[in-house]
This record gives C-alpha cells, sequence and structure tokens, in this order.
C-alpha cells in the first residue's frame, strides 16, 4: 500500500468515526457550539470592557424613549411629525413644481419646437421626440423632482435621529396581527411619498415573508404621484355635490378616505398574503432600537438626493421616454382615418362604461404607466382629441394640464364623465398596477419574475373588482 | 355600453367568489382534493406501503393485507394489487397470510423515509411553517425528490442526523443509528428523563403533546402513576397523561440528574426594569429565528433588562449587552432566564 492510499485510507476512517460520534452527540451539537463562542466572548467582554458610564442614572435617550413610546403621547407624537412631513413636503414642493413646469413645459418646449421647424425637421420626428419623448421626460421631471427631493431628506433625517425605528416599534402589534413587520409602518410611509422608494426601504426587514408582504402591499399607499389626482377629481365630482362652502371640506374628506382605504386594503391584504400564498415563507422577527443620534444633515441631505431622489428620478425617466413616444404615436398613427388610440378607446368603451370607468381611463392607464402624474395629462388630451375639441391643449399626442379647475371638470364632464367615473377614477387611482418604474423596482428587489407579476395584478384585479361592484350598486340606486 | 341588469351582473359576481373560493380555498377546497387524487398514483401508494410495512416490522407487528388497506385508506381489493406488484418488483416476501420486506424493499424504505425526515427538517429550518404541518408537507414531497436531490438538500443542511420530532435521518445507504430509548408509559415514578422523540403520527395526539409543550430535548419528572395516567413535572408544571399518550414519546433515563421542578421563568415574566440572566433559547425555536436571537447576544449567561414598555403591549423593548432590541411575545416566551 502506497503512502497516499494509507493517508486516505486514514481520512476515511476520520470521517467515519466523525459520522459515528454525530449519531451519539444528538440533534443540538452546533447551537451548543455556537452558544459557547457567544458565551466566551461574552465572558472575556465582561472582564475587559468597562464603562464610565452610571448605569443607574437614566439619560436624556431613555427618557425620551419613554415619551415616544408612551400610551399617551406616543401615537399623537407619531401622527403630527408624519403630518408635518407631509404639509412640508406638499406646501414646499408647490413652488419648485410650477418653477420647473413653466420652464421645461411652456419655455423650453415651443423653443424646441420652433427651432426644428426652422431647420426643417419632418412633423413626424419632431412630434414623435419632442411632443412625445421630451415632453413625458420633462413633465415627470418637474412634478416628481420637487416633492421627492424635500420628502426624502426629511424622512432620512428621521429614520437617522432614530425616531422612525421606534414608530415600527409602536406600531408593530397592528402588523404583527395583520402577520406582517412594525417597519412595514415606515415603507408604508415611505410609499406615500413613492412606491418605488418604499419597496426599495423595504430592505430594512430582515424577515423574508414580511419583507415580500411589505412589497407586495406597498402600492396600497396613495403616492405622491397620484394625490393631486385625488385632490383634482374629488374637487371637481364630490366637491361639487355638496353646498360651495363644504367643497373644500367634502373634497379633502374623500381623498382622506380614500388614503385610508389604500392603508386598511393594505393590511386586509398582508393577513391574507401571510396566511395563503406566503403561508411557507420564512419568517424571523426582529427589530433593533438604535441609540439616538444628531442628525448629520449635509451627509443626509447627500445621500437621500443621490441614492433615493436621483435614483427614482433616473428609472421613471428611463421608462418615460419609451412611453412618452407611445402616447405620441397612439395618437397619432392612424389606420383609415382613426388613430390607434380611438380603436382602443372604442374597443373598450362598453366594459369600461359598465365598471364605471371609460375607454379613455383604460387607454390612459396602459400607457401613462411610467407614472401617474401624468395620467391626467393623457387622460386630457385624449378626451380633447377624441371630442374634436379645438382651441384647447397643443393637438393630438400633445399631453397638457389645465390652471382651471373648472376648466378641467368641463372637459371631463364633455368627455361623458359622471360623479359615478370620477369615484371610480379615484378608486382605480389607488388601486391599479404600480407605475413601471416601481414594478421594475420590484423585480430588482425580488429578483423573481413570478412576485413581480403577483404585485402587478393584485391590485388592478382588485381595483376593477371594487369599480365593478361600486358601479352596479351606483345604477341600482340611481 | 353592456346593457345587463346590475342584479343580474353583481349576482354573477358573487356567485364567481364563492366558486373561487369553494376551488381555491386552502385545505379544504376542491383545486386541493383534486391534488391530493392525483398524488394518489401507483408509485405513491407503492412507496406509502413500503414505508407501513417497514413502520409495522420495526415495531415487531404483523403486516396483513388488511392493516395495508386500513393505513393508506384503500379498499382490500386495491391494497392486494399493491401488494402483487411490491412482489413483482421483489420489494417484499409473502409467507402465508404475513408480508415482510426483502433487502431491496427495506433500502427503499429507508430512502422515502429519509427523504421525508430530511423535508421535515427543512420545513422546520428553513421556512416559516408551522410543526403541525410539517408531516402533511413531508408526506407530499417524499414522493418527489430523487436520491440526488435528497443528497443535494442534506449536505446544504449540513447533513443533519435527527428530523425535529428526534427520529434518526437515515444516512443515503440507508444506515443510521437511533437510541430508541424508552416509552414514557414504561418509568417509574421518582425518575427525571429526558425526552428522544415524540410520534408524529396520528396528527390529534401529536397536536395536543406540542401544545402541552412537549419537544425533543425537554427534561421531566415522573412524580406519580396509575393504571391509566401518568403524571409528569416539567417547567413548573405538573401535567396529567393518558398512558396513550405517554406511549408517543420515548424518552432517555437520566442517571443522577439534578432536578428542581421550579417554573422556570421567560423573558415574558420580566418586568420592566427588571433584569434577569439567559438561561437558554428553548429548543423549540430553531433555524433562523434562533440564530436571529443568538445574534442578538441573547445567549445562555447574558444579562438582560427590560428597557421599555409598548403603547399596544407588544412588542417589548429589552436591553442586551448595551442594545436595544425589540422582541415579541412569541418570541420572548422562547427564552428561559433566571432572576
Amino acid at each position: 500500500m502506497s503512502n497516499a492510499e494509507l493517508k486516505i485510507d486514514k481520512i476515511n476512517d476520520l470521517i467515519n468515526f466523525a459520522d459515528k460520534q454525530r449519531w451519539e452527540l444528538g440533534d443540538n451539537f452546533h447551537d451548543l457550539i455556537v452558544e459557547s463562542i457567544f458565551t466566551d466572548a461574552n465572558k472575556i467582554a465582561g472582564k475587559v470592557i468597562s464603562s464610565s458610564k452610571d448605569p443607574d442614572q437614566k439619560s436624556w435617550e431613555t427618557t425620551l424613549d419613554r415619551i415616544v413610546t408612551s400610551r399617551i403621547f406616543g401615537f399623537p407624537i407619531m401622527f403630527i411629525l408624519l403630518a408635518v412631513v407631509f404639509w412640508i413636503t406638499i406646501e414646499g414642493a408647490n413652488v419648485p413644481s410650477e418653477m420647473l413646469a413653466s420652464f421645461f413645459l411652456d419655455k423650453l418646449h415651443p423653443i424646441l419646437k420652433n427651432l426644428s421647424a426652422s431647420i426643417g425637421i419632418p412633423s413626424f420626428i419632431d412630434g414623435l421626440f419632442i411632443d412625445g419623448a421630451y415632453l413625458a421626460m420633462a413633465w415627470v421631471v418637474s412634478v416628481m423632482l420637487p416633492p421627492m427631493a424635500i420628502f426624502f431628506p426629511l424622512f432620512t433625517l428621521l429614520e437617522d435621529f432614530g425616531y422612525l425605528p421606534r414608530v415600527a416599534f409602536n406600531m408593530d402589534r397592528l402588523f404583527q396581527k395583520a402577520g406582517a413587520h412594525g417597519k412595514q409602518a415606515l415603507t408604508m410611509s415611505m410609499g406615500f411619498g413613492c412606491n418605488a422608494a418604499g419597496v426599495i426601504a423595504t430592505r430594512v426587514i430582515d424577515s423574508p415573508r414580511e419583507r415580500l408582504i411589505a412589497i407586495i402591499t406597498n402600492n396600497f399607499s396613495l403616492c405622491n404621484g397620484r394625490w393631486p389626482t385625488q385632490i383634482l377629481i374629488a374637487s371637481i365630482f364630490i366637491g361639487s355635490l355638496v353646498p360651495s362652502y363644504l367643497a373644500g371640506i367634502v373634497s379633502a374628506g374623500a381623498v382622506v378616505f380614500v388614503a385610508l382605504l389604500g392603508i386598511f386594503l393594505s393590511l386586509v391584504s398582508s393577513w391574507t398574503l401571510s396566511k395563503t400564498v406566503l403561508k411557507g415563507e420564512a419568517s424571523a422577527f426582529s427589530l433593533e432600537l438604535p441609540p439616538y443620534r444628531p442628525p448629520r444633515i449635509l451627509r443626509t441631505l447627500y445621500t437621500s438626493l443621490i441614492d433615493r431622489t436621483i435614483f427614482v428620478l433616473w428609472r421613471a425617466i428611463v421608462f418615460a421616454v419609451p412611453a412618452g413616444m407611445v402616447i405620441w404615436l397612439v395618437s397619432n398613427v392612424q389606420i383609415y382615418n382613426l388613430s390607434l388610440a380611438q380603436y382602443f378607446i372604442d374597443f373598450f368603451d362598453p366594459y369600461a362604461l359598465f365598471i364605471g370607468l371609460n375607454g379613455i381611463i383604460f387607454l390612459a392607464y396602459v400607457i401613462a404607466i411610467p407614472a401617474n402624474e401624468i395620467v391626467i395629462p393623457t387622460i386630457l388630451m385624449l378626451t380633447v382629441t377624441t371630442l374634436g375639441i379645438s382651441g384647447i391643449g397643443g393637438g393630438a399626442g400633445v399631453m397638457f394640464e389645465l390652471d382651471s379647475v373648472k376648466e378641467t371638470g368641463d372637459i371631463l364632464i364633455a368627455g361623458g364623465w359622471t360623479t359615478l367615473t370620477g369615484i371610480n377614477l379615484m378608486l382605480f387611482s389607488l388601486l391599479h398596477n404600480p407605475c413601471s418604474t416601481t414594478i421594475y423596482t420590484i423585480y430588482k428587489e425580488t429578483g423573481s419574475i413570478k412576485w413581480t407579476i403577483f404585485s402587478t395584478l393584485l391590485p388592478i384585479i382588485m381595483g376593477l373588482a371594487v369599480c365593478f361592484l361600486v358601479a352596479q350598486f351606483w345604477f341600482i340606486f340611481s | 355600453m353592456i346593457t345587463v341588469s346590475p342584479f343580474l351582473s353583481l349576482g354573477i359576481f358573487f356567485l364567481l367568489i364563492v366558486i373561487m373560493l369553494l376551488v381555491f380555498w386552502p385545505n379544504k377546497g376542491l383545486a386541493y382534493y383534486y391534488r391530493k387524487l392525483n398524488q394518489n398514483s401507483k408509485r405513491v401508494l407503492i412507496e406509502d406501503a413500503l414505508k407501513h410495512i417497514y413502520d409495522y416490522e420495526s415495531h415487531k407487528l404483523n403486516v396483513t393485507l388488511n392493516s395495508i388497506a386500513g393505513n393508506l385508506n384503500i379498499s382490500a381489493d386495491k391494497a392486494s394489487k399493491i401488494v402483487q406488484s411490491l412482489k413483482k418488483l421483489k420489494l417484499v416476501k409473502l409467507n402465508n397470510q404475513l408480508i415482510t420486506l426483502t433487502e431491496d424493499g427495506k433500502t427503499y424504505a429507508l430512502r422515502v423515509i429519509r427523504v421525508h425526515r430530511l423535508w421535515e427538517n427543512y420545513l422546520a429550518e428553513e421556512t416559516g411553517l408551522k410543526e403541525i404541518d410539517w408531516h402533511d408537507e413531508a408526506e407530499k414531497v417524499e414522493h418527489l425528490l430523487s436520491q440526488e436531490d435528497a443528497d443535494i438538500l442534506s449536505a446544504k443542511m449540513g447533513n443533519p442526523k435527527f428530523d425535529p420530532h428526534g427520529d434518526p435521518i437515515p444516512a443515503n445507504d440507508g444506515s443510521y443509528f437511533f437510541n430508541k430509548g424508552k416509552l414514557l408509559n414504561n418509568i417509574e415514578i421518582g425518575q427525571v428523563v429526558k425526552i428522544l422523540h415524540i410520534e408524529d403520527e396520528p396528527k390529534t395526539i401529536y397536536t395536543q403533546l406540542i401544545d402541552q409543550g412537549f419537544y425533543p430535548g425537554k427534561e421531566i419528572k415522573i412524580v406519580a402513576r396509575s393504571d391509566e395516567k401518568i403524571t409528569i413535572a416539567a417547567d413548573g408544571e405538573e401535567i396529567k397523561l393518558s398512558l396513550l399518550f405517554a406511549s408517543k414519546v420515548s424518552v432517555e433515563i437520566l442517571l443522577e440528574q439534578e432536578f428542581s421542578n421550579e417554573k422556570i421563568k421567560t423573558l415574558v415574566d420580566l418586568k420592566p426594569g427588571e433584569t434577569a440572566k439567559v438561561i437558554k433559547v428553548a429548543p423549540i425555536c430553531r433555524g433562523q429565528q434562533r440564530r436571529r436571537l443568538l445574534d442578538f447576544g441573547i445567549v445562555p449567561g447574558a444579562s438582560i433588562t427590560v428597557h421599555m414598555n409598548n403603547p399596544l403591549k407588544d412588542p417589548i423593548a429589552y436591553l442586551v449587552k448595551d442594545t436595544i432590541v425589540a422582541l415579541r411575545k412569541n418570541q420572548a416566551k422562547l427564552v428561559l432566564i433566571k432572576t
């Protein structure tokens, strides 16, 4: 027997011996090893580390912890802080949004048009790239950038300071009952700013099942791009149902109702998911409450602008450019004197009206998939083109918005909208597929086509069902 | 617009919902039964029969056509057909009415058992399924996994030797070693024993034993017994078990073991501001969840303090090694402490 063979023989003996020993050792020796390592480390640390802190003295951190998680102040503090963040976002975004819009849409767009006309670019190319691609991109930038640039840094500041983990701590019971993780409260709040950012934020949830739940249900948080739609449609169709002095409060109430409905549905679907399709996914709760830290404002500004705002915005632009072209093409490519859009609208109108929407809304939600912000401009453009109204907007394929709520309302009513259409649009705006940026982000985060399709279809099916139910009951009672 | 009476359309809608629920309701819907029906393929029946024969043989019971039919829940006619095919495959021998496994049959049975137990181990360690669901899931998977799949799975799990009920997992050559221990119903008063294994069939008994807090590795003391019942003490409680139930638990007698039946406290019993030392994390806490707790430094000997309550009572925040960690009640219950 050669030396090498002898060695192998010995190794095999050793392996067999070890294998036999494992039967004797029983089941949990891995644990025992890990535990003894931890225990030893603990002993060593106890011997060599000394702390200057007096353990009996309550630090300000402890006091603050007691206040923000107290039964009396805990929730009010949370609601007030979140409300302030949203208020600053909405108020603060108005001015820069208008500035960007007036620059990109009102100034630069005509300049580009004139330029292309003066150098004789064919109207087809000009329309496709300037009215389609450029306009969609400019629109997305001017409506998305300011609120995100305000919301994300504020949110990150709260997170850095250490307050947000306390919110997760306070809210966990509620989410536990829904089979989810307390940190979903944070990703949901983030979703109110932007669903794509909310989906990315689910990385803080380290339990696989709860993270998937948070990703799939994030779309139920009414995002920044949908608030203006809700407010506009509520003031046109809900506010008009009551005397004018009540109109403001009633339409605001309707919007809040839709947002709360979103939270409710988010919890209900979390519960259903955890009990059915996600039952077998691994789940392990953990929540660390980091110490309070003075926020590093400049750093936070930088990272939240680069990591979150620009990141999300870039993804939105990447999708907005081709979608802008599609929007222009479907309105301008004609077969037998009818645009593609018209074929689509005519085909789907009967079905859409049956569930209290209309064909234009269907088409708008399909082609305005890159951002919820451009749904209303697309609807307006399609309505005006379909009705053949002249003098409003920039022609077929050119999205537009009007400053006046009343004029917008007049166009929609001329397009056949009723109160039912208004209500159902608000519901459908809450319950439809996530925007393409979010869908792509879900794919990136889950790495699974199955879950991406699932999270896309779930809200659409719910939305169609809800609109259907509302429409049928509306037909019965009117 | 489609003109259908709203009443009719609503009627159709709710009818569809009801039908969908009937079909897809988990574990009760038609889709579930359909899948179950399809599962009763010949291969499944053959493998289940082999498992049954192996099980009876190892308990020194006689295997007959009736026992097979009863155990697999099939007609005697079908059972006889199965036995015929088993015989043709040279997996069993027939001797009068007695059915015994051949060497090949034994190897085959052990292969199926290996997959079953490996899968139970996988479910316990890597998924969020509850212990009562492990067995049923493994019953399905044991027929689907090939020998190679089982080897890969076993390697990934670190070649576990025991399933979560304490049963040995045969190696891929079918060999295994098993400390069978004694059945709990045969133990005398005053003995301190460690639970080695809890039989997971029938499910009703298993579920009750699990609910009463039995798990492999638990140490208990027998304090009283009569002809029908046996009383055991553990964790400060006394539990009465019928002898039938006790016969489903195998134990190992511990010699010279001090046994104090003080109620073992868990983190849940700790009040705000109180500090305690961790004894251990309960063995039922497995897989990711266990690693998470160990990661936080919740290990034997660590000192842990209640940091603050929660406005909704759950979870509670604890201070471990200068870090604040929130644990839900169902986790805190798994951490045994002494004050």
